[in-house]
């Protein structure tokens, strides 16, 4: 267990220091704040008040961000390691593979966590200034679900890590499953619906299994209260499940992503063999 | 201290060893010498487990699969090409491998044994290839570890590099140390090793003590012909064509041979180790002559 610490606070400073997570994690901040001024300078519309407005643009700006940073953090992290000949000198220690796997991975989600708590801190510190702190329990739900979506996908990047023998590689998966999960699921789901007329629970499951979908649907419940603004599908399963039975069903199918994920990433890392 | 029985080591069809067996005492430093994809990198890996293979391997009495984390907490190893976390510094790469070790972080003594103490805090991605390598070489030291698996541990290095690593096997001699050392090449590694391993397409073919290896050690000698008379009984005529007599004569009657071939010009090749070691009384090459 301490070499699993030992492991996770020096790959914290390394990922601190990677020039692209410092990039895209600024990236992330930079955007979530000039969001939140924008959405908070613009005029009322349809009777959306500045937090809806704020919190609306979060979550989007979250469902790009959060998996793009998860994805790629950990794909390039073991592989990187792999490819450079860094990870037989860590595999020559005396430590296991689960263990070196689950310092590698707490290294990389503790500086992931931290770079987007900077981000949506600054956000919700103008939000505060300016809206006042009546709604602050709603935001800080979204702040704990947009952590959960970056965990997932960081166990998700971890997965394609495991195996990829280069850097490069990794970070073609990771990209690919970037786009799989935050353009091409939704219009596929929305496509096959149309063209099978498939019943509501079906696109429910389908979208839900998703965890940009599971995200983004239980944050717009999480804010609004409701499960009205989530369309047919929202309402049927607001019905049937009750708000808070399709609120935890969402957030087991993120915690699902992110534990499964990780396990299926550790076993592939302890059975590959490094050449 | 260090054992292997039986082992072989496949990926897919392609057999990199081939049912190796070796044992080596505690104490002892052996090289194992042979041609490129000879198999001497997967053997080291076998050790620590970092290559599947069928058979067994131990170190200090610990099986390198069931028991990795306690074989490989004897070994300090220096990989064939090392690497490390190119972001972190020099002095913190040997903090994270000694508090992986459960040792307390203090980096530069162990860098300053190396020649790295000014390079400290430069980040690993702009040190050199030889500096590298002697981060390596620092890594491999911490916690004192009684085995060493080393794997081509001067390549790269320049002359002060190489000679630090010949002082370390020196004293690993004295210290009791086990050492197991793949090398391409035994030029500059005699008198540091005590046993020298010929490994071959994955086989153990032939192995020897050094003195032992000394001892039938030979030089092949080129001049004019003919054969002279008083040519020692042990000096042997490998060829006379060409005008030219190549002759293979003992160490030990090389002073004698020379003299007998009076002002005669004449060209002395020395052998390798490892040409000693594969066979004794192989001919040289004919673009050696």
């Amino acid at each position: 267990m301490n070499s699993v610490r030992v492991l996770a606070r020096w790959d914290t400073r390394a990922v601190l220091r990677d020039r692209w997570f410092v990039s895209a994690a600024a990236a992330f901040g930079a955007l979530t704040l000039a969001a939140a001024a924008l959405a908070l300078a613009s005029p009322p519309i349809a009777g959306l008040s500045s937090f809806d407005r704020i919190t609306a643009t979060l979550i989007h700006l979250t469902m790009l961000f959060a998996p793009l940073l998860g994805l790629t953090a950990g794909a390039g992290w073991i592989a990187g390691e792999r490819e450079t000949g860094a990870l037989v000198t860590l595999l020559s220690q005396p430590l296991q593979r689960t263990e070196l796997f689950a310092g590698k991975y707490l290294g990389v989600a503790r500086a992931l966590l931290a770079a987007m708590l900077v981000g949506f801190g600054t956000a919700g510190m103008l939000l505060a200034a300016r809206v006042g702190t009546d709604r602050l329990p709603a935001f800080l739900w979204l702040v704990v679900l947009a952590l959960v979506l970056a965990v997932a996908s960081l166990s998700l990047g971890f997965l394609l890590s495991a195996t990829a023998p280069n850097r490069s590689r990794a970070l073609g998966a990771a990209l690919l499953a970037w786009l799989v999960l935050v353009i091409v699921s939704d219009l596929g789901i929305l496509g096959t619906a149309l063209i099978l007329r498939l019943p509501a629970p079906v696109v429910l499951v389908l979208a839900a299994l998703n965890p940009v979908s599971a995200f983004r649907m239980a944050a717009i419940l999480g804010v609004s209260g409701t499960a009205e603004l989530l369309g047919p599908v929202g309402l049927y399963a607001g019905e049937r499940l009750g708000p808070a039975g399709l609120m935890a069903a969402l957030c087991a199918v993120l915690v699902f992503w992110a534990a499964g994920a990780y396990y299926a990433g550790r076993i592939r890392f302890t059975r590959v063999v490094e050449t | 201290m260090i054992r292997l029985a039986g082992v072989t080591v496949a990926y897919g069809r392609r057999a990199i060893l081939r049912g190796v067996d070796l044992e080596i005492p505690r104490g002892k430093r052996v090289a194992i010498v042979g041609p490129n994809g000879a198999g001497k990198t997967t053997l080291i890996r076998t050790l620590l487990a970092l290559a599947p293979f069928s058979g067994t391997a131990t170190i200090g009495g610990f099986d390198a699969r069931r028991e990795g984390p306690r074989a490989r907490a004897l070994v300090g190893y220096v990989p064939q090409t090392p690497s490390f976390p190119g972001t972190l510094t020099a002095a913190e790469v040997v903090a994270l491998f000694q508090e992986l070790r459960g040792l307390p972080a203090d980096p530069l003594p162990l860098l300053r044994t190396v020649g790295l103490e000014d390079a400290a805090d430069s980040a690993v991605r702009t040190l050199s290839g030889g500096m590298v390598r002697r981060l390596a070489l620092a890594v491999a030291r911490i916690g004192d570890p009684p085995v060493w698996l080393l794997d081509e541990p001067t390549s790269q290095l320049d002359a002060e590099g190489e000679r630090l690593v010949l002082d370390w096997l020196d004293a690993a001699g004295q210290e009791g140390r086990t050492v197991l050392l793949a090398t391409h090449q035994l030029d500059g590694l005699d008198g540091v090793v005590d046993r020298v391993v010929l490994l071959e397409a994955g086989r153990i073919i032939a192995a020897a003590e050094l003195p032992a290896l000394h001892a039938r050690r030979w030089v092949e000698v080129v001049t004019v012909p003919p054969a002279p008379a008083g040519l020692p009984a042990a000096a042997q005529v490998l060829a006379a064509s060409n005008g030219r007599l190549r002759l293979r004569v003992p160490e030990a009657v090389l002073a004698e041979a020379v003299r007998a071939l009076g002002r005669r010009p004449l060209r002395i090749h020395e052998p390798r180790l490892e040409d000693l070691l594969r066979d004794p009384y192989r001919l040289l090459h004919e673009g050696d002559l």
